[in-house]
């Protein structure tokens, strides 16, 4: 090559809406996890207002989630990532709805943790609103649960392109997507129970939530509660699966997802 | 693609019931695994469950099965199967695909939408693809099941990148307002020096182009002729395999910093394998993408249609599915689908390979006209150099990574060697675009798949491995040959250096994949060898060397091809027989 390369392999984009972006999914994701962290908010408030901020914090998540898609929609500026979104939410809604039964197993997070490493925390926080979205329609499991779901996801996605060492290939990387994988397991079991803890275990027992107690208190019943109804069982499962199925098909995954997007 | 295969509008909803009894049958297995089918009801299975331990104490597996368990078991199932069997019915219904122009559009939720309209339409997308890439590997004697899995998510991806490229070049993305580009001053280049995967393609390249010009690129097979015809369309940008340096100036604006969606009413393209291009499900529609991407009103995008129908004889094909389409047909289409914008800069990547004899001359009277008399530039990639004989056209040749203007095509023509005496036959089946060669040869390889090998006219799902090399490996290995055996027949027909054979098969010039092809296919020792248009994409040099192979091989194999190049079929001395639709 005789002068210095005008590009290699990069799309020229603006950096302040990159940064624009960026500070959306962070300001959106803060709020929506405040709305599953209710209970403890929810404790420390004021006596009269407490009635009325779990039915808040259940409708104001559908809400962010709509905003939220529809602010990075702006994103979504080349017909690539357009298209790629749409047919890993397809594959990913496939495998989602043909593995659900299999007690406690969660495969989407095999998906999600190699795109968001393969194609950046944009695409993997994207990529698990609308896996979650179009197989609960597909499946007809739409309910309040579902944009906590949405979010949850999305984090995990969004978590897996943050992580650090970029150069890393081969057996090395996959370890440290399995690692985050068992991790991020535990944090989705324990975020989905966070919300619903509630209303799961109904009033009077030594773990359920009380909304007089300190936020402390709470905190420690809903660790007992979260360790025996899901992190040693449920959780368990799905931090299982995930690490097999990264190690099953991770390599030849991430291949095919950078042979398409460098 | 499988022609013999009719696509209904309820394919999907076909496709959709299959996922859903397949869906109900995947939870009865597994509440028969999990302890989840015992019940009231007459009992099927009275064995003792198993509970495990340590982590996994509250999962059991199999215990008593009863009728009662199966048939909740179902019940439960339903609604999901029900919602898998709606959304089928409502994408036979709604056409996806199509609505995808319209969404495309709209102010808010554009982008979500237009992901989710491809996801959608993707699923049927999916069963096809996985259809015909089971019927490749049972075509190459691979074993079928789950290991056409990890193809089809690679094919997956690779589409979905192709469909986004072709949607980007006529429109996509487009924004009301984009800048005017200079019609003076189509395309010049400046010093351009191009990479793809490390080699070198193009050595400081210096060409200016005129109004009304007709441009013949030729060049060896793999020479660089599709790189540089994407990168002046602006995809040579799109992936990290590529760079660049130097100038190219499209319409008086810089190339590399011009979008894609920028320069689409500027300049149309036409690529080599034009069915993946196909952005909507009908034929109408594929035309009038682009003008609804530049937001047209709908009596003008009528006006539009009405006149590239008429120029392009496709009032036939209208209300076609663009799957229906054969080979030379869907050349046409996306002919048309990029002339729809009355283009400044027509790029056609080898528009001829697909088409016979009448379409060939039809074609390229009309680009002759539309150099004449609307002044569009087209640079046309070709071989069949011979079809432009009598044309004032230009002829730019790119060979070593150096560009130049020729006074006369360079040289596509080499002397026909006399056949030896006593060989059996070799049989050509000719006949006009559309009229079944393609079903005609996959049927006669269905018929006897242990003793034939086809060589598909689309490759798209014929390779298995990731690189040439692991290609013919697994080749040799699936043939029972000495390894080896493979590239060596490669190399009959072509020059392959080291990085080639580290490269992805579906990375290679089009000619370079079909003598992969060809060779893949002569490994297996059939005792018919079936090729659908064995020259397209392949310069004079490797077209020389194929028809020796055929030639040699020809004495201990049958080999029957199907191809418009009437050249090749008289050089080959093959017995032409007429398919009649």
């Amino acid at each position: 090559m005789t002068s210095a390369p005008v590009f290699s392999g990069t799309i020229l984009s603006g950096a302040r809406s990159r940064r624009l972006e960026r500070w959306l999914i962070a300001s959106a994701s803060t709020v929506a996890l405040a709305a599953f962290f209710w209970p403890f908010v929810a404790s420390g408030s004021p006596v009269g207002t407490r009635g009325w901020i779990p039915l808040v914090a259940v409708a104001i998540i559908p809400l962010i989630a709509v905003a939220v898609a529809l602010m990075l929609d702006r994103s979504l500026r080349t017909a690539r990532s357009v298209a790629l979104l749409g047919i890993l939410a397809a594959v990913g809604s496939i495998v989602r709805i043909s593995t659900v039964g299999i007690a406690g197993a969660e495969t989407i997070f095999i998906v999600l943790i190699l795109v968001g490493r393969a194609l950046g925390a944009r695409m993997g926080f994207l990529l698990g609103l609308l896996i979650i979205a179009v197989s609960s329609v597909v499946m007809g499991s739409i309910g309040p649960w579902t944009p906590f779901q949405m979010f949850a996801a999305a984090w995990v996605g969004a978590g897996a392109g943050l992580l650090p060492w970029h150069r890393l290939r081969g057996w090395r990387e996959l370890t440290l997507l399995a690692g985050y994988g068992l991790i991020a397991a535990y944090l989705f079991g324990a975020l989905m129970n966070l919300w619903f803890w509630p209303f799961a275990v109904g009033a009077d027992t030594t773990i359920s939530y009380q909304a007089g107690s300190t936020p402390l208190e709470n905190l420690g019943r809903f660790g007992l509660y979260t360790l025996m109804t899901s992190t040693l069982t449920w959780d368990t499962v799905r931090a299982v699966t995930t690490v097999v199925g990264i190690a099953l098909v991770g390599r030849f995954v991430l291949r095919a997802l950078r042979r398409v997007v460098p | 693609m499988i022609s013999s295969r009719t696509h209904s509008r309820w394919a999907p909803l076909r496709s959709a019931a299959w996922f859903a009894l397949g869906f109900i049958a995947l939870r009865l297995l597994y509440r028969v695994l999990f302890l989840g089918a015992n019940g009231s009801g007459l009992v099927l299975y009275s064995g003792r469950p198993i509970h495990l331990d340590g982590p996994f104490r509250f999962i059991s597996i199999l215990g008593p099965v009863t009728t009662g368990g199966l048939w909740s078991a179902i019940v439960d199932a339903v609604p999901f199967a029900a919602g898998i069997l709606f959304i089928g019915l409502a994408v036979s219904l709604v056409d996806v695909r199509n609505a995808l122009s319209r969404v495309a559009t709209w102010p808010l939720g554009r982008g979500v939408l237009t992901a989710l309209a491809i996801g959608i339409s993707t699923y049927p997308s999916l069963v096809t693809t996985w259809r015909s890439m089971r019927q490749m590997h049972r075509l190459r004697r691979e074993r079928g099941g789950l290991s056409v899995l990890g193809p089809l998510f690679e094919r997956t991806l690779e589409r979905a990148s192709t469909l986004a490229l072709s949607m980007e070049v006529r429109g996509f993305g487009r924004a009301a307002r984009e800048p005017e580009l200079d019609c003076n001053a189509p395309l010049a280049l400046d010093g351009l020096c191009l990479g793809f995967n490390g080699r070198e393609v193009l050595r400081d390249g210096t060409a200016r182009f005129g109004l009304g010009e007709l441009v013949l690129l030729t060049g060896a097979t793999g020479s660089g002729k599709s790189t540089l015809l994407r990168a002046i369309a602006g995809l040579h940008q799109s992936s990290s395999l590529t760079s660049a340096s130097g100038h190219l100036r499209v319409g008086g604006v810089d190339r590399f910093t011009t979008s894609v969606a920028t320069s689409s009413t500027f300049i149309g393209y036409v690529p080599q394998n034009v069915r993946d291009s196909f952005v909507a499900s009908t034929v109408k529609e594929e035309l009038s993408f682009a003008l609804r991407m530049q937001r047209m009103p709908a009596p003008a995008i009528e006006v539009r249609l009405h006149e590239v129908v008429t120029t392009l004889r496709l009032d036939a094909l209208l209300n076609r599915r663009v799957e229906e389409l054969s080979s030379g047909e869907a050349v046409i289409v996306a002919l048309g689908a990029a002339l729809v914008s009355r283009p400044t800069l027509l790029l056609l990547d080898e528009p001829l390979a697909d088409l016979d004899s009448d379409q060939t001359s039809h074609v390229v009277a009309l680009l002759r006209r539309l150099a004449h008399t609307t002044l569009m530039t087209i640079i046309i990639a070709e071989h069949r150099t011979h079809a432009f004989t009598s044309m004032p056209v230009k002829n730019l040749h790119l060979a070593d990574s150096r560009l130049s203007f020729e006074s006369r095509p360079v040289s596509e023509a080499s002397p026909a060697e006399p056949r030896s005496i006593g060989a059996p036959a070799i049989t050509a089946l000719v006949g006009p675009n559309g009229s079944g060669k393609t079903t005609r040869l996959f049927s006669m390889a269905l018929a006897d798949p242990a003793g034939t090998a086809l060589v598909p006219e689309s490759l798209g799902d014929f390779f298995v491995r990731d690189t040439v090399s692991a290609e013919c490996a697994r080749s040799d290995a699936t043939a029972r040959v000495s390894p080896g055996t493979t590239l060596a027949l490669l190399r009959d027909v072509l020059e392959v250096d080291g990085s080639t054979l580290e490269r992805h098969p579906r990375d290679l010039s089009a000619g370079q994949q079909l003598a992969l092809a060809i060779a893949v296919a002569l490994a297996a020792h059939p005792t018919h060898l079936l090729i659908d248009e064995p020259t397209r994409g392949l310069d004079a040099t490797a077209r020389h060397n194929l028809m020796q192979l055929l030639k040699s091989v020809s004495s201990r194999v049958q080999v029957t091809i199907a191809s418009h190049d009437a050249h090749f079929v008289r050089d080959l001395e093959a017995i032409p027989e007429q398919v009649t639709a």
